[in-house]
This record gives C-alpha cells, sequence and structure tokens, in this order.
C-alpha cells in the first residue's frame, strides 16, 4: 500500500493552549523588556545618580565647616576670664562701710576681721585645687583676694553674683567648670 | 483593526510606540510561530519560554530589520534559531544510551490529545525521525504551506537546496508511516 501524505487531512495532534496563554505570554515578554530597558537607563546614568549624592554630602560638610567657623571665630571675639573678672571685680569694688550699709539696707555690725579670715580660706589660690590654674585666673583670684578682703559682705548670695553676669559669662563658666568648682561658688 | 507589517514595524522604531507595535506584533503572529514551535520542540512548556524569547529577541533587534524583507519570514528566522538551539538543550539533557529518533517519538507520544486520530500521530513520529534540517523544511512546507523563496530566506538555503530537502523528507516520511501504521492496526 502506498502512502502519500498530501492525501492525509493535515490535523494538529497536539491540544491547544489555554485562552489566556498567549494574553500571559504578551505579559511576560512586555515585563522582561521593560527589565531591560529599566537596566539599560541604570547604567546609563549613574553619573547623575552619583554626582547627586556627592553633591548633597559635599553641602553638608560645607554648612558644617562654615557652622563651625563662626562658631570658633566667635569664640576668639570672647573677652577674657581675666577681663570678665574684672567686670566682676568691679561690681564688687571696694565700697565704704557706711555705703554699702546703705545699698543693702541692714545695718551689719559683723566683724570684718571673721569675714577677712572666712574669705581668705574661701578665695584660696588656684593652685590648691585647681589643675590648670591660667595666668589670667590667678590675677583674677589676686583681683578677688585683693577686693574681697574690704568688701566681702555675708549676705552676698549666688544670686547676686550670677546676675553680674552677663549670658556669656555664664556660658564661659560653665565651659570653664574647673574654676567653678576652684572658686566653690556653687558651696 | 489589525495592523500591516508596515505599520507594526513603525510603532517598533520610537520609544513612545515601541510597546504597543510589540503588542501587535505578537497579536499577529504568536500562533503560527507558537504551532511552528511546537512542531520542531513538541514539549509546551519548552515551546512557551521559546516563543517569548522569539519576541524579546524581535524586540532587541527591530532596529536590523530591513524592510524590503517581510516581517514574517524575519520572525520565523529568530523563531526557527531559537527552536534549535532548545532542540540541542534538549538532546544534551536526554540519556546518553538513548537515540534521537526513539527520544522523539516518545516525546511526541507523551505530548499527543487523546483525541488524535493514530494516523495523525504516526505521521508526527515519523517527522520526528527526520534531521533537523529537514525536519524544518517539511514542517514549512507541508504544514505552513510557506513559498520556497520564504524558506529560502528563512533557512539560508537555495531553493533547489530546498525542494531536494522536501522530496527526500516526504519519502522518509511515507515509508515510515507504511511501516508503522500497518502495526498499529
Amino acid at each position: 500500500m502506498k502512502i502519500d501524505i498530501d492525501h492525509i487531512k493535515k490535523q494538529n495532534i497536539y491540544p491547544e493552549p489555554s485562552n489566556d496563554f498567549f494574553a500571559k505570554m504578551q505579559e511576560n515578554v512586555i515585563a522582561k523588556v521593560k527589565e531591560m530597558e529599566m537596566v539599560k537607563e541604570g547604567k546609563s546614568t549613574p553619573v547623575i545618580s552619583i554626582n547627586f549624592k556627592w553633591v548633597a554630602a559635599a553641602a553638608v560638610v560645607l554648612i558644617a565647616g562654615i557652622t563651625a567657623f563662626i562658631g570658633l571665630d566667635y569664640e576668639k571675639q570672647q573677652p577674657q576670664m581675666a577681663q570678665q573678672s574684672q567686670i566682676i571685680d568691679s561690681v564688687y569694688e571696694p565700697e565704704p562701710v557706711a555705703k554699702s550699709m546703705n545699698n543693702s539696707g541692714e545695718a551689719k555690725v559683723d566683724p570684718e576681721s571673721k569675714n577677712k579670715t572666712a574669705l581668705a580660706e574661701y578665695y584660696k589660690p588656684a593652685s590648691v585645687s585647681n589643675s590648670k590654674p591660667t595666668k589670667d585666673l590667678n590675677k583674677t583670684q589676686n583681683n578677688i583676694k585683693d577686693y574681697s578682703v574690704e568688701s566681702y559682705k555675708p549676705e552676698i548670695t549666688v544670686d547676686k553674683v550670677l546676675v553680674a553676669f552677663t549670658p556669656d559669662q555664664i556660658g564661659d563658666l560653665e565651659r570653664n567648670s574647673e574654676q567653678d568648682i576652684y572658686l566653690d561658688l556653687y558651696n | 483593526m489589525k495592523l500591516s507589517d508596515e505599520e507594526i514595524v513603525k510603532l517598533m522604531m520610537f520609544p513612545q510606540t515601541i510597546e504597543k507595535g510589540l503588542r501587535e506584533m505578537m497579536n499577529a503572529y504568536q500562533s503560527r510561530l507558537y504551532w511552528h514551535i511546537r512542531r520542531l520542540i513538541i514539549d509546551h512548556d519548552a515551546v512557551q519560554d521559546v516563543l517569548q524569547d522569539t519576541f524579546i529577541k524581535a524586540y532587541q533587534n527591530i532596529h536590523q530589520f530591513k524592510s524590503d524583507s517581510k516581517l514574517y519570514t524575519w520572525l520565523y528566522r529568530i523563531a526557527t534559531n531559537e527552536a534549535l538551539q532548545q532542540l540541542n538543550k534538549m538532546n544534551r539533557m536526554k540519556k546518553a544510551d538513548e537515540d534521537a529518533e526513539h527520544y522523539m517519538r516518545n516525546l511526541v507520544a507523551e505530548n499527543a490529545s487523546k483525541e488524535a486520530e493514530e494516523i495523525q500521530v504516526v505521521l508526527q513520529k515519523a517527522i520526528g525521525t527526520l534531521p533537523e534540517k529537514q525536519r524544518l523544511v517539511f514542517n514549512m512546507r507541508y504544514y505552513d504551506d510557506l513559498p520556497y523563496e520564504d524558506i529560502s530566506k528563512i533557512l539560508d538555503m537555495s531553493v533547489g537546496t530546498l525542494k531536494t530537502n522536501y522530496h527526500y523528507a516526504k519519502e522518509k516520511v511515507e515509508q515510515y508511516i507504511k511501516d508503522n501504521y500497518s502495526e498499529e492496526f
């Protein structure tokens, strides 16, 4: 028997793909193509993304540097403690006993000799407790010592001392905590 | 509304419309290419991968498409190359002691629909015994009714060689059916 395939009906023996097969296939292709495009764009624009980050970082560093520079420069312009202490000293200038009594409004008859002794112990030289005495500090102590012998009154409180300070001076006091300890202002 | 090949290619030439053009191209040729690949590879899952790769390759290389050639011959060429690559992979994966003919016959039997006519199944098994190039020529001529000129552009073979290949392929298939169809019944 001779077989002629041209006389055989052409039929497909394999099952037809499902209804959504081609739709899913198209979505897979589109998704893959978009992924490839994103990768291509990522490779072609690395400079822009990197530059933006570096620019932002450089801007932050620059601002921080300028701020620090201004802060340092500002600190240099602040008067020294010694000068500030002069202001303090100017508040506590030796006054005649009569004047101080008038100002305080009270007649203090405490013997000054006792006060002098107390003050001498109170305002000890820097070498006793302060580990890093400065020249200005020593001068300050001497000045205080000189004035304090004559003008110290027991009723002068810490509040009065602090009121005389400007905010900048208080800031310096906070930074120089060792000096605070030496002066024993918070005793 | 179905677009012409020229309109599809034009859409794919511009970034703004390339996705639309790709979808139109898939709508126009996905079924034909699916069966072309299926008759070569037979396994449905493998065919799905090859079909997707075909359209992705077409997308990537659309700018190399020459307008003087036909879009479907260009797509057939891509699909054929991808299918042959897949066939090589499958041949490497088959058992070492199993010959290619036996492997293809088993593949046809496993994938054939239960409603398929026996003579059609035997015909497919016969085609599976052909060498790859002959199988390609036979499928495109017998099932797709492609002109020899178009097959020549797809396979890069002369018309004369194609005709010779088809003649020998047809004889082998008919002899196989004669030897095996009578045995089935």
